[in-house]
Protein backbone atom coordinates (compact mmCIF):
# COMPACT_ATOMS: atom_id res chain seq x y z
CA UNK A 1 0.00 0.00 0.00
CA UNK A 2 1.36 3.35 -0.72
CA UNK A 3 1.38 5.52 2.13
CA UNK A 4 2.75 9.44 2.58
CA UNK A 5 6.03 10.62 4.43
CA UNK A 6 5.10 14.24 5.04
CA UNK A 7 8.15 16.77 6.07
CA UNK A 8 6.22 20.01 6.82
CA UNK A 9 8.65 22.33 5.68
CA UNK A 10 10.53 25.22 8.03
CA UNK A 11 11.38 28.92 6.57
CA UNK A 12 13.15 31.40 8.48
CA UNK A 13 14.75 33.97 8.01
CA UNK A 14 13.64 33.94 4.11
CA UNK A 15 15.68 30.63 3.68
CA UNK A 16 14.16 26.88 4.04
CA UNK A 17 16.39 25.62 6.80
CA UNK A 18 18.36 22.69 6.56
CA UNK A 19 17.30 21.07 8.30
CA UNK A 20 14.13 20.71 6.85
CA UNK A 21 16.65 19.98 3.70
CA UNK A 22 17.23 16.94 6.08
CA UNK A 23 14.09 15.40 6.93
CA UNK A 24 13.82 15.46 2.96
CA UNK A 25 16.48 13.54 3.03
CA UNK A 26 15.69 11.23 5.53
CA UNK A 27 11.83 10.84 4.38
CA UNK A 28 13.66 9.74 0.73
CA UNK A 29 15.95 7.35 2.19
CA UNK A 30 13.37 5.61 3.53
CA UNK A 31 10.65 5.69 1.62
CA UNK A 32 9.64 2.84 -0.61
CA UNK A 33 9.01 2.89 -4.29
CA UNK A 34 5.21 2.85 -3.87
CA UNK A 35 5.48 5.87 -0.85
CA UNK A 36 5.34 9.75 -1.91
CA UNK A 37 7.30 12.48 -0.09
CA UNK A 38 5.06 15.35 0.30
CA UNK A 39 6.25 18.24 1.36
CA UNK A 40 4.14 21.19 3.11
CA UNK A 41 4.78 24.43 2.64
CA UNK A 42 3.53 27.50 4.68
CA UNK A 43 2.85 30.39 2.34
CA UNK A 44 5.25 31.09 -0.74
CA UNK A 45 7.90 29.15 -1.59
CA UNK A 46 10.95 31.25 -1.18
CA UNK A 47 13.78 31.57 -3.99
CA UNK A 48 16.48 29.42 -3.79
CA UNK A 49 13.99 27.20 -2.15
CA UNK A 50 13.96 24.71 -5.02
CA UNK A 51 16.53 22.24 -4.41
CA UNK A 52 15.55 21.32 -1.07
CA UNK A 53 12.15 20.57 -2.53
CA UNK A 54 13.19 18.71 -5.33
CA UNK A 55 13.46 15.56 -3.22
CA UNK A 56 10.49 15.68 -2.70
CA UNK A 57 7.53 14.19 -5.27
CA UNK A 58 4.94 16.61 -4.29
CA UNK A 59 4.92 19.89 -2.91
CA UNK A 60 2.03 21.47 -1.61
CA UNK A 61 2.07 25.25 -0.61
CA UNK A 62 -0.75 26.00 1.77
CA UNK A 63 -2.33 29.71 1.26
CA UNK A 64 -3.75 32.48 3.11
CA UNK A 65 -2.31 35.80 4.57
CA UNK A 66 -0.88 34.66 7.75
CA UNK A 67 0.36 31.18 7.13
CA UNK A 68 3.52 31.91 6.84
CA UNK A 69 3.95 33.54 10.38
CA UNK A 70 5.77 30.99 12.18
CA UNK A 71 3.05 30.41 14.57
CA UNK A 72 3.25 26.48 15.68
CA UNK A 73 -0.08 25.61 17.14
CA UNK A 74 -1.64 26.98 14.09
CA UNK A 75 0.24 25.42 11.70
CA UNK A 76 0.18 22.01 13.05
CA UNK A 77 -3.81 22.03 13.65
CA UNK A 78 -3.45 23.44 9.98
CA UNK A 79 -1.13 20.48 9.20
CA UNK A 80 -3.62 18.09 11.16
CA UNK A 81 -6.99 19.19 8.84
CA UNK A 82 -5.21 19.24 5.86
CA UNK A 83 -3.29 15.17 5.91
CA UNK A 84 -5.46 12.21 6.08
CA UNK A 85 -3.87 10.95 8.92
CA UNK A 86 -4.54 7.04 7.65
CA UNK A 87 -2.95 7.53 4.67
CA UNK A 88 0.27 9.05 6.11
CA UNK A 89 2.78 6.66 7.76
CA UNK A 90 4.98 9.37 8.73
CA UNK A 91 5.23 12.86 9.78
CA UNK A 92 9.14 14.31 9.70
CA UNK A 93 10.08 17.55 11.24
CA UNK A 94 13.33 18.92 12.11
CA UNK A 95 14.28 19.22 16.01
CA UNK A 96 14.31 23.10 16.09
CA UNK A 97 12.64 25.58 17.95
CA UNK A 98 9.84 25.49 15.30
CA UNK A 99 9.84 21.75 14.97
CA UNK A 100 10.06 20.80 19.04
CA UNK A 101 6.64 22.67 18.89
CA UNK A 102 5.15 21.37 15.66
CA UNK A 103 5.95 17.87 15.66
CA UNK A 104 4.17 17.02 19.52
CA UNK A 105 0.91 18.84 18.54
CA UNK A 106 0.64 17.29 15.34
CA UNK A 107 1.22 13.84 17.34
CA UNK A 108 -1.45 14.78 20.44
CA UNK A 109 -3.68 16.27 17.88
CA UNK A 110 -4.06 12.78 15.98
CA UNK A 111 -3.32 11.11 19.22
CA UNK A 112 -0.40 8.76 17.31
CA UNK A 113 3.67 8.21 18.81
CA UNK A 114 5.58 10.87 18.70
CA UNK A 115 9.52 9.98 18.37
CA UNK A 116 11.79 12.90 19.11
CA UNK A 117 15.46 13.02 19.72
CA UNK A 118 15.45 11.00 16.59
CA UNK A 119 19.22 10.84 15.03
CA UNK A 120 18.66 7.71 13.30
CA UNK A 121 15.48 6.05 11.06
CA UNK A 122 15.42 3.29 8.72
CA UNK A 123 13.52 0.73 7.44
CA UNK A 124 13.81 -3.11 8.80
CA UNK A 125 11.48 -5.14 6.86
CA UNK A 126 7.80 -3.72 7.62
CA UNK A 127 8.56 -1.82 10.43
CA UNK A 128 10.38 1.93 10.92
CA UNK A 129 13.14 1.72 13.45
CA UNK A 130 14.71 5.07 14.74
CA UNK A 131 17.76 5.38 17.18
CA UNK A 132 16.78 8.33 19.71
CA UNK A 133 20.24 10.34 21.43
CA UNK A 134 18.58 11.27 24.71
CA UNK A 135 20.59 12.20 28.49
CA UNK A 136 22.45 15.21 26.52
CA UNK A 137 23.92 12.36 23.78
CA UNK A 138 25.19 9.86 27.03
CA UNK A 139 22.27 7.51 25.67
CA UNK A 140 20.59 5.79 23.32
CA UNK A 141 17.08 3.80 22.61
CA UNK A 142 16.54 2.07 19.58
CA UNK A 143 12.59 1.81 19.38
CA UNK A 144 10.48 0.14 16.75
CA UNK A 145 7.77 2.63 15.54
CA UNK A 146 5.59 0.24 15.51
CA UNK A 147 2.18 2.54 14.64
CA UNK A 148 0.19 3.45 11.97
CA UNK A 149 1.01 6.78 11.65
CA UNK A 150 3.97 8.61 13.40
CA UNK A 151 5.53 11.71 13.98
CA UNK A 152 9.64 11.93 14.61
CA UNK A 153 11.88 14.62 15.44
CA UNK A 154 14.66 14.32 13.66
CA UNK A 155 18.12 15.42 15.14
CA UNK A 156 20.11 17.92 13.06
CA UNK A 157 23.26 16.78 11.46
CA UNK A 158 21.60 13.03 11.37
CA UNK A 159 21.25 13.24 7.41
CA UNK A 160 22.93 16.32 6.13
CA UNK A 161 25.37 13.63 4.28
CA UNK A 162 23.54 10.75 3.58
CA UNK A 163 23.67 10.53 -0.04
CA UNK A 164 20.11 10.43 -1.89
CA UNK A 165 19.83 9.22 -6.36
CA UNK A 166 17.96 12.42 -7.21
CA UNK A 167 14.47 12.14 -8.73
CA UNK A 168 14.32 11.93 -12.26
CA UNK A 169 11.42 14.38 -12.33
CA UNK A 170 10.23 17.61 -11.11
CA UNK A 171 8.01 17.36 -7.99
CA UNK A 172 3.92 17.84 -8.29
CA UNK A 173 3.33 21.42 -7.57
CA UNK A 174 0.06 21.81 -5.77
CA UNK A 175 -1.81 24.91 -3.95
CA UNK A 176 -4.09 24.43 -1.09
CA UNK A 177 -5.97 27.81 0.03
CA UNK A 178 -6.34 28.11 3.63
CA UNK A 179 -9.80 29.88 4.89
CA UNK A 180 -9.51 31.97 8.33
CA UNK A 181 -11.97 29.55 10.36
CA UNK A 182 -8.78 27.37 9.73
CA UNK A 183 -6.04 29.30 11.38
CA UNK A 184 -5.97 29.02 15.08
CA UNK A 185 -5.05 32.57 15.94
CA UNK A 186 -4.76 31.98 20.02
CA UNK A 187 -1.01 32.18 19.36
CA UNK A 188 0.10 35.23 17.35
CA UNK A 189 3.26 36.30 16.42
CA UNK A 190 4.19 39.96 17.03
CA UNK A 191 7.91 40.70 15.21
CA UNK A 192 11.24 39.03 15.89
CA UNK A 193 13.89 40.50 18.69
CA UNK A 194 17.51 40.54 17.17
CA UNK A 195 20.41 40.54 19.66
CA UNK A 196 21.69 43.44 20.49
CA UNK A 197 25.35 43.62 18.79
CA UNK A 198 28.74 43.62 20.12
CA UNK A 199 32.34 44.23 19.10
CA UNK A 200 32.81 40.66 18.44
CA UNK A 201 31.12 38.11 16.20
CA UNK A 202 32.17 35.20 17.15
CA UNK A 203 31.32 33.48 13.92
CA UNK A 204 33.99 35.30 11.89
CA UNK A 205 36.68 34.34 14.75
CA UNK A 206 39.64 31.93 13.75
CA UNK A 207 40.11 30.83 17.12
CA UNK A 208 37.60 30.07 19.42
CA UNK A 209 37.94 29.52 23.54
CA UNK A 210 34.07 28.31 24.57
CA UNK A 211 33.81 27.36 28.19
CA UNK A 212 30.95 25.54 29.72
CA UNK A 213 29.41 24.85 33.20
CA UNK A 214 32.85 23.75 34.19
CA UNK A 215 34.15 27.07 34.29
CA UNK A 216 32.02 27.22 37.42
CA UNK A 217 31.72 31.17 38.13
CA UNK A 218 31.74 34.66 36.46
CA UNK A 219 35.68 35.32 38.25
CA UNK A 220 37.09 32.65 36.35
CA UNK A 221 35.80 33.49 32.93
CA UNK A 222 38.87 35.80 33.61
CA UNK A 223 41.65 32.59 33.15
CA UNK A 224 39.91 31.79 29.87
CA UNK A 225 40.24 35.64 28.57
CA UNK A 226 43.16 35.48 29.01
CA UNK A 227 44.37 32.20 27.22
CA UNK A 228 42.30 33.56 24.53
CA UNK A 229 44.30 36.84 24.17
CA UNK A 230 47.83 34.73 23.93
CA UNK A 231 45.90 32.49 21.29
CA UNK A 232 44.82 34.99 19.57
CA UNK A 233 41.10 33.67 19.58
CA UNK A 234 37.52 35.62 21.13
CA UNK A 235 35.89 33.64 24.10
CA UNK A 236 32.33 31.94 23.84
CA UNK A 237 30.34 29.48 25.96
CA UNK A 238 27.69 26.97 25.88
CA UNK A 239 24.00 27.94 27.39
CA UNK A 240 24.66 27.57 30.94
CA UNK A 241 27.37 30.43 30.70
CA UNK A 242 25.35 32.67 28.76
CA UNK A 243 22.18 31.81 30.85
CA UNK A 244 23.46 33.16 34.07
CA UNK A 245 24.71 36.67 32.67
CA UNK A 246 28.48 35.84 32.17
CA UNK A 247 28.46 35.81 28.64
CA UNK A 248 26.19 38.04 26.19
CA UNK A 249 23.88 35.70 24.12
CA UNK A 250 25.86 36.85 20.49
CA UNK A 251 28.63 34.75 22.20
CA UNK A 252 26.63 31.54 22.81
CA UNK A 253 27.83 28.15 20.71
CA UNK A 254 24.50 26.06 19.54
CA UNK A 255 21.19 25.55 18.82
CA UNK A 256 19.93 29.01 20.09
CA UNK A 257 23.12 30.30 19.36
CA UNK A 258 25.67 31.16 17.06
CA UNK A 259 27.00 27.77 14.51
CA UNK A 260 30.81 28.55 14.02
CA UNK A 261 33.42 26.93 12.17
CA UNK A 262 36.45 28.31 13.60
CA UNK A 263 39.78 26.94 12.64
CA UNK A 264 40.23 26.08 15.74
CA UNK A 265 37.53 25.21 19.07
CA UNK A 266 38.78 24.99 22.16
CA UNK A 267 35.77 23.52 24.44
CA UNK A 268 36.60 23.26 28.25
CA UNK A 269 34.36 22.43 31.15
CA UNK A 270 31.56 21.55 27.69
CA UNK A 271 29.53 17.85 28.06
CA UNK A 272 28.83 18.43 24.41
CA UNK A 273 25.00 17.87 24.51
CA UNK A 274 23.67 17.68 20.94
CA UNK A 275 22.59 20.93 20.96
CA UNK A 276 25.51 22.96 21.89
CA UNK A 277 27.37 20.36 18.89
CA UNK A 278 25.40 21.55 16.67
CA UNK A 279 26.62 24.77 16.14
CA UNK A 280 30.34 23.73 16.39
CA UNK A 281 30.68 20.47 15.11
CA UNK A 282 32.09 21.64 11.92
CA UNK A 283 35.32 23.29 13.18
CA UNK A 284 38.27 22.34 11.61
CA UNK A 285 39.86 21.33 14.72
CA UNK A 286 37.91 20.43 17.69
CA UNK A 287 40.05 20.24 21.06
CA UNK A 288 37.97 19.44 23.90
CA UNK A 289 39.47 19.48 27.80
CA UNK A 290 36.63 17.79 30.31
CA UNK A 291 37.23 15.39 33.78
CA UNK A 292 34.62 13.39 32.58
CA UNK A 293 35.91 11.08 30.35
CA UNK A 294 32.75 9.46 29.13
CA UNK A 295 31.92 13.06 27.99
CA UNK A 296 30.31 13.13 24.79
CA UNK A 297 31.81 15.98 23.44
CA UNK A 298 35.24 13.25 23.13
CA UNK A 299 33.43 11.96 20.59
CA UNK A 300 32.94 15.40 18.37
CA UNK A 301 36.78 16.50 19.14
CA UNK A 302 39.89 15.61 17.47
CA UNK A 303 41.98 15.85 20.21
CA UNK A 304 40.88 15.48 23.96
CA UNK A 305 41.71 16.02 27.64
CA UNK A 306 40.86 14.03 30.16
CA UNK A 307 41.97 16.76 33.16
CA UNK A 308 40.61 19.65 35.18
CA UNK A 309 40.33 23.00 32.99
CA UNK A 310 41.93 24.98 35.54
CA UNK A 311 44.69 22.44 35.48
CA UNK A 312 45.11 22.87 32.05
CA UNK A 313 44.80 26.56 31.19
CA UNK A 314 47.76 27.66 33.36
CA UNK A 315 49.93 25.50 31.72
CA UNK A 316 48.81 25.81 28.08
CA UNK A 317 49.07 29.34 28.50
CA UNK A 318 53.04 28.84 29.81
CA UNK A 319 53.43 26.84 26.83
CA UNK A 320 52.47 29.17 24.12
CA UNK A 321 54.49 32.19 26.17
CA UNK A 322 57.48 29.84 25.85
CA UNK A 323 57.10 29.10 22.36
CA UNK A 324 56.15 32.15 21.06
CA UNK A 325 59.56 33.91 23.34
CA UNK A 326 61.55 30.78 21.48
CA UNK A 327 60.59 31.87 17.77
CA UNK B 1 -3.75 34.88 37.49
CA UNK B 2 -3.03 31.45 38.60
CA UNK B 3 -0.23 29.44 37.48
CA UNK B 4 0.60 26.20 37.74
CA UNK B 5 4.27 25.24 37.60
CA UNK B 6 4.76 21.06 36.94
CA UNK B 7 8.29 20.28 38.45
CA UNK B 8 10.20 16.63 37.46
CA UNK B 9 13.18 14.70 38.64
CA UNK B 10 15.60 13.34 36.01
CA UNK B 11 19.06 11.56 35.69
CA UNK B 12 21.40 13.97 37.30
CA UNK B 13 23.64 13.56 33.66
CA UNK B 14 27.08 14.36 35.92
CA UNK B 15 26.49 10.59 37.81
CA UNK B 16 27.64 7.79 35.52
CA UNK B 17 24.52 6.42 33.83
CA UNK B 18 23.40 2.53 34.24
CA UNK B 19 21.58 0.09 32.04
CA UNK B 20 20.07 -2.58 33.10
CA UNK B 21 21.62 -6.13 32.12
CA UNK B 22 18.73 -6.52 29.73
CA UNK B 23 19.45 -3.18 27.79
CA UNK B 24 15.85 -2.41 28.02
CA UNK B 25 15.68 0.89 30.24
CA UNK B 26 17.49 3.15 32.90
CA UNK B 27 18.50 0.95 36.24
CA UNK B 28 16.46 3.22 38.01
CA UNK B 29 17.54 2.21 41.61
CA UNK B 30 21.11 3.15 40.40
CA UNK B 31 20.13 6.72 38.74
CA UNK B 32 20.69 9.56 40.62
CA UNK B 33 18.00 12.15 40.13
CA UNK B 34 17.49 15.96 39.97
CA UNK B 35 15.23 18.83 39.31
CA UNK B 36 15.05 18.83 35.75
CA UNK B 37 17.00 22.28 34.51
CA UNK B 38 14.40 23.76 32.44
CA UNK B 39 11.40 22.79 34.93
CA UNK B 40 13.96 24.40 37.55
CA UNK B 41 13.40 27.73 35.15
CA UNK B 42 10.10 27.25 34.97
CA UNK B 43 9.83 27.80 38.46
CA UNK B 44 11.49 30.54 38.50
CA UNK B 45 9.58 32.51 35.86
CA UNK B 46 6.30 31.37 37.75
CA UNK B 47 7.75 33.36 40.44
CA UNK B 48 8.79 36.53 38.92
CA UNK B 49 5.02 36.57 37.69
CA UNK B 50 4.47 36.32 41.11
CA UNK B 51 6.63 39.27 42.32
CA UNK B 52 5.48 41.12 38.62
CA UNK B 53 1.62 40.62 38.58
CA UNK B 54 0.69 39.18 41.67
CA UNK B 55 0.12 35.67 40.41
CA UNK B 56 -0.67 32.87 42.91
CA UNK B 57 1.64 29.89 41.76
CA UNK B 58 1.01 25.76 42.88
CA UNK B 59 3.77 23.65 41.98
CA UNK B 60 3.09 20.48 41.21
CA UNK B 61 4.95 16.85 41.23
CA UNK B 62 4.91 13.07 41.05
CA UNK B 63 5.81 11.51 44.05
CA UNK B 64 8.73 9.82 43.47
CA UNK B 65 12.70 9.76 44.75
CA UNK B 66 13.81 12.41 46.94
CA UNK B 67 10.47 15.10 45.29
CA UNK B 68 10.04 16.43 48.96
CA UNK B 69 13.42 18.30 48.81
CA UNK B 70 12.82 20.17 46.00
CA UNK B 71 9.27 20.68 46.84
CA UNK B 72 10.71 22.27 50.36
CA UNK B 73 12.92 24.10 47.93
CA UNK B 74 10.22 25.60 46.20
CA UNK B 75 8.21 26.05 49.26
CA UNK B 76 11.20 28.32 51.01
CA UNK B 77 11.32 30.32 47.37
CA UNK B 78 7.30 31.20 48.43
CA UNK B 79 5.07 29.16 46.00
CA UNK B 80 1.96 29.26 47.71
CA UNK B 81 0.21 25.73 47.21
CA UNK B 82 1.89 22.27 46.91
CA UNK B 83 0.57 19.08 45.26
CA UNK B 84 1.93 16.13 44.96
CA UNK B 85 0.41 13.32 42.65
CA UNK B 86 0.89 9.82 43.89
CA UNK B 87 3.22 7.53 42.18
CA UNK B 88 4.14 4.03 42.97
CA UNK B 89 6.18 2.93 40.48
CA UNK B 90 8.88 1.81 39.94
CA UNK B 91 10.47 4.38 37.37
CA UNK B 92 9.42 7.97 37.03
CA UNK B 93 6.39 9.13 35.07
CA UNK B 94 6.94 9.47 31.22
CA UNK B 95 6.35 12.21 29.16
CA UNK B 96 2.84 10.74 27.85
CA UNK B 97 1.94 9.87 31.64
CA UNK B 98 2.82 13.22 33.02
CA UNK B 99 0.71 14.77 30.16
CA UNK B 100 -2.49 12.31 30.55
CA UNK B 101 -2.43 12.61 34.55
CA UNK B 102 -2.18 16.73 34.22
CA UNK B 103 -4.69 17.01 31.72
CA UNK B 104 -6.99 15.36 34.18
CA UNK B 105 -6.10 17.15 37.35
CA UNK B 106 -5.61 20.75 35.63
CA UNK B 107 -9.27 21.43 35.03
CA UNK B 108 -10.05 20.91 38.72
CA UNK B 109 -7.17 23.69 39.88
CA UNK B 110 -8.84 26.92 38.61
CA UNK B 111 -5.54 27.76 36.93
CA UNK B 112 -5.15 29.84 33.63
CA UNK B 113 -1.53 29.46 33.15
CA UNK B 114 0.71 25.86 33.10
CA UNK B 115 4.56 26.64 33.10
CA UNK B 116 7.08 23.65 32.75
CA UNK B 117 10.60 22.54 31.20
CA UNK B 118 10.08 22.46 27.11
CA UNK B 119 11.73 19.52 27.55
CA UNK B 120 13.26 16.43 29.75
CA UNK B 121 16.64 14.78 29.32
CA UNK B 122 14.80 11.54 28.94
CA UNK B 123 11.55 12.57 26.93
CA UNK B 124 12.16 10.29 23.34
CA UNK B 125 8.82 9.15 23.56
CA UNK B 126 6.01 11.90 23.54
CA UNK B 127 7.14 15.41 25.05
CA UNK B 128 5.35 16.19 28.42
CA UNK B 129 4.27 20.44 27.84
CA UNK B 130 3.13 20.52 24.14
CA UNK B 131 0.78 17.19 24.45
CA UNK B 132 -0.35 18.40 28.08
CA UNK B 133 -1.43 21.74 26.06
CA UNK B 134 -2.88 19.55 22.96
CA UNK B 135 -5.11 17.20 25.83
CA UNK B 136 -6.41 20.31 27.30
CA UNK B 137 -7.15 21.99 24.13
CA UNK B 138 -4.96 25.22 25.55
CA UNK B 139 -2.46 27.61 24.04
CA UNK B 140 0.83 26.21 23.55
CA UNK B 141 4.48 27.69 22.86
CA UNK B 142 7.28 26.33 23.90
CA UNK B 143 10.98 27.03 23.99
CA UNK B 144 10.37 30.23 25.67
CA UNK B 145 12.78 32.26 27.11
CA UNK B 146 10.64 34.54 29.72
CA UNK B 147 6.92 35.82 29.98
CA UNK B 148 5.74 39.59 29.97
CA UNK B 149 1.80 40.55 30.54
CA UNK B 150 0.67 41.97 27.35
CA UNK B 151 -2.02 44.90 26.70
CA UNK B 152 -4.93 42.48 26.43
CA UNK B 153 -5.51 40.48 29.98
CA UNK B 154 -6.31 37.42 28.57
CA UNK B 155 -3.01 37.35 26.97
CA UNK B 156 1.06 37.02 27.60
CA UNK B 157 3.92 37.74 25.58
CA UNK B 158 6.30 34.56 25.39
CA UNK B 159 9.50 35.33 23.76
CA UNK B 160 10.31 32.08 21.95
CA UNK B 161 14.16 31.39 21.03
CA UNK B 162 15.19 31.19 17.90
CA UNK B 163 19.16 30.44 16.14
CA UNK B 164 21.24 33.24 16.20
CA UNK B 165 20.50 34.67 19.48
CA UNK B 166 17.08 35.99 18.12
CA UNK B 167 13.70 36.06 20.09
CA UNK B 168 10.17 35.90 18.27
CA UNK B 169 7.77 37.79 20.73
CA UNK B 170 4.09 35.92 20.81
CA UNK B 171 0.82 36.74 22.22
CA UNK B 172 -0.54 33.82 23.94
CA UNK B 173 -3.87 33.92 24.75
CA UNK B 174 -5.14 32.31 28.25
CA UNK B 175 -5.85 29.50 29.21
CA UNK B 176 -2.47 28.71 27.87
CA UNK B 177 0.10 25.97 28.70
CA UNK B 178 4.15 27.38 28.06
CA UNK B 179 7.20 25.31 27.69
CA UNK B 180 10.14 27.19 29.57
CA UNK B 181 14.08 26.67 28.40
CA UNK B 182 14.87 29.70 30.31
CA UNK B 183 13.30 32.11 33.00
CA UNK B 184 13.93 35.86 32.07
CA UNK B 185 16.37 35.31 35.30
CA UNK B 186 18.60 32.63 36.45
CA UNK B 187 16.73 30.66 39.59
CA UNK B 188 17.36 32.55 42.80
CA UNK B 189 19.08 30.81 45.06
CA UNK B 190 17.66 29.95 48.95
CA UNK B 191 20.04 28.73 52.05
CA UNK B 192 19.76 25.63 53.07
CA UNK B 193 18.25 26.80 56.35
CA UNK B 194 15.32 28.06 54.17
CA UNK B 195 15.01 24.82 52.97
CA UNK B 196 15.13 23.01 56.20
CA UNK B 197 12.81 25.57 57.87
CA UNK B 198 10.17 25.33 54.91
CA UNK B 199 10.41 21.30 55.52
CA UNK B 200 9.03 21.77 59.03
CA UNK B 201 6.19 24.30 58.19
CA UNK B 202 4.98 23.07 54.79
CA UNK B 203 2.24 20.64 54.03
CA UNK B 204 1.78 18.96 50.61
CA UNK B 205 -1.95 18.30 49.13
CA UNK B 206 -1.99 15.10 48.02
CA UNK B 207 -3.82 13.56 44.48
CA UNK B 208 -4.33 10.53 43.42
CA UNK B 209 -2.41 9.26 40.54
CA UNK B 210 -3.12 6.55 37.98
CA UNK B 211 -2.71 2.83 39.59
CA UNK B 212 -2.42 1.01 36.32
CA UNK B 213 0.01 1.97 33.42
CA UNK B 214 -0.96 1.72 29.73
CA UNK B 215 2.11 0.03 27.33
CA UNK B 216 4.48 2.75 25.91
CA UNK B 217 3.23 3.90 22.74
CA UNK B 218 6.46 2.31 20.45
CA UNK B 219 8.24 -0.78 21.48
CA UNK B 220 11.41 -0.01 23.49
CA UNK B 221 13.87 -2.27 21.54
CA UNK B 222 17.68 -1.69 23.38
CA UNK B 223 18.55 1.36 25.75
CA UNK B 224 22.59 1.73 25.60
CA UNK B 225 25.41 3.82 26.36
CA UNK B 226 26.16 5.88 23.70
CA UNK B 227 29.45 3.96 21.96
CA UNK B 228 32.34 6.09 20.82
CA UNK B 229 31.83 5.23 17.18
CA UNK B 230 34.77 8.60 16.51
CA UNK B 231 36.36 9.47 19.47
CA UNK B 232 39.38 12.44 19.85
CA UNK B 233 43.06 11.31 20.29
CA UNK B 234 43.54 11.72 23.54
CA UNK B 235 46.59 13.42 24.85
CA UNK B 236 48.17 12.03 28.32
CA UNK B 237 50.42 13.33 30.82
CA UNK B 238 50.78 15.57 33.23
CA UNK B 239 49.51 19.40 32.28
CA UNK B 240 52.94 20.28 31.11
CA UNK B 241 53.18 17.30 29.33
CA UNK B 242 49.80 17.32 27.36
CA UNK B 243 50.41 21.70 26.63
CA UNK B 244 53.66 20.72 25.04
CA UNK B 245 51.41 18.09 22.80
CA UNK B 246 48.69 20.71 22.09
CA UNK B 247 51.29 23.32 21.30
CA UNK B 248 53.32 20.92 18.56
CA UNK B 249 49.53 19.91 17.10
CA UNK B 250 48.44 23.74 16.56
CA UNK B 251 51.91 24.82 15.21
CA UNK B 252 51.76 21.61 12.94
CA UNK B 253 48.03 22.71 11.54
CA UNK B 254 49.32 26.14 11.19
CA UNK B 255 47.01 27.76 13.95
CA UNK B 256 49.85 29.05 15.53
CA UNK B 257 52.26 31.02 13.94
C1 LIG C 1 15.78 23.94 22.51
C2 LIG C 1 17.14 23.94 23.15
C3 LIG C 1 18.10 24.81 22.69
C4 LIG C 1 19.37 24.79 23.26
N1 LIG C 1 20.32 25.62 22.75
C5 LIG C 1 21.58 25.54 23.21
C6 LIG C 1 22.62 26.35 22.63
O1 LIG C 1 22.40 27.16 21.73
N2 LIG C 1 23.86 26.21 23.12
C7 LIG C 1 24.17 25.34 24.14
O2 LIG C 1 25.34 25.25 24.52
N3 LIG C 1 23.20 24.60 24.71
C8 LIG C 1 21.93 24.68 24.27
N4 LIG C 1 20.96 23.93 24.88
C9 LIG C 1 21.28 23.24 26.15
C10 LIG C 1 21.99 21.92 26.02
O3 LIG C 1 21.04 20.89 25.97
C11 LIG C 1 22.87 21.66 27.27
O4 LIG C 1 22.09 21.77 28.43
C12 LIG C 1 24.07 22.61 27.39
O5 LIG C 1 24.77 22.67 26.16
C13 LIG C 1 24.99 22.14 28.49
O6 LIG C 1 26.06 23.04 28.65
P1 LIG C 1 27.44 22.58 29.27
O7 LIG C 1 28.05 21.52 28.45
O8 LIG C 1 28.25 23.81 29.50
O9 LIG C 1 27.03 22.06 30.72
P2 LIG C 1 27.00 20.59 31.30
O10 LIG C 1 26.25 19.70 30.43
O11 LIG C 1 26.60 20.72 32.72
O12 LIG C 1 28.53 20.12 31.22
C14 LIG C 1 29.56 20.64 31.99
C15 LIG C 1 30.79 19.79 31.69
O13 LIG C 1 31.92 20.35 32.32
C16 LIG C 1 32.73 19.32 32.85
N5 LIG C 1 33.50 19.95 33.94
C17 LIG C 1 33.03 20.44 35.11
N6 LIG C 1 34.03 20.98 35.81
C18 LIG C 1 35.15 20.84 35.06
C19 LIG C 1 36.53 21.21 35.26
N7 LIG C 1 36.95 21.86 36.35
N8 LIG C 1 37.41 20.90 34.29
C20 LIG C 1 37.01 20.24 33.16
N9 LIG C 1 35.74 19.88 32.94
C21 LIG C 1 34.82 20.19 33.88
C22 LIG C 1 31.77 18.26 33.29
O14 LIG C 1 32.40 16.98 33.30
C23 LIG C 1 30.68 18.36 32.21
O15 LIG C 1 30.94 17.47 31.15
C24 LIG C 1 19.67 23.93 24.34
C25 LIG C 1 18.69 23.07 24.81
C26 LIG C 1 17.44 23.06 24.23
C27 LIG C 1 16.41 22.13 24.76
N1 LIG D 1 20.14 27.47 43.35
C1 LIG D 1 19.54 26.81 44.35
N2 LIG D 1 18.40 27.26 44.84
C2 LIG D 1 17.79 26.62 45.82
N3 LIG D 1 18.22 25.52 46.39
C3 LIG D 1 19.35 25.01 45.97
C4 LIG D 1 20.08 25.63 44.93
N4 LIG D 1 21.20 24.91 44.72
C5 LIG D 1 21.17 23.88 45.59
N5 LIG D 1 20.03 23.94 46.34
C6 LIG D 1 19.62 23.01 47.35
O1 LIG D 1 20.39 23.25 48.51
C7 LIG D 1 20.75 22.02 49.12
C8 LIG D 1 22.24 21.95 49.29
O2 LIG D 1 22.85 21.94 48.04
P1 LIG D 1 24.46 22.03 47.85
O3 LIG D 1 24.79 23.46 48.05
O4 LIG D 1 24.64 21.59 46.42
O5 LIG D 1 25.02 21.09 48.86
C9 LIG D 1 20.17 20.91 48.27
O6 LIG D 1 18.99 20.44 48.86
C10 LIG D 1 19.88 21.58 46.96
O7 LIG D 1 18.72 21.03 46.33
Amino acid sequence: MSRRIAVPVEVYRGQITDLTRECLIAARLVARDEDEVVAYVFGEIPDHGNSALQLADRVVTLENGQVSQPVALAQAKLLCSKLDRKDTELVLVGSSSWGLDVGPLVAAFWGVPLVANCQGLERRQASLWATCRICAGKLLVDVEVGAQTAVVLLLPGSFLRKEVTPRATQPVMEKESVSSQEWDARVRFQRWIEPQREDVDITQAEILVAVGRGIERQENLEVAEELAEVLGGVVCGSRPVVDQGWLPPTRQVGKSGMIVKPKLYLAMGISGAPEHVEGMKDAELIVAINRDERAPIFHVAHYGIVADLFDVIPALKEALVARRQEA
Amino acid sequence: MNVLVVVRLVPDLVEPLVVTPQEDNLDWEETALVLNESDDHALEEALLLKEKYQARVTVVAFDFGEIDQVLYMAAAKGVDRIIKISWPHREPPNSLEIAETLAQLVPTLKVELVVMGCQSPTEFLGMAAPQLAAALDWSYVGVVRGLEASEHPEAWKAYKEYPGAVLAEMEVQLPAVVGILTASQPPRYVPVSRIRAAAQQTRFEMVEGPRELKEPSAAIRRVYLTPATAHATMLRGSEEEVARQLVEILLEKGILK
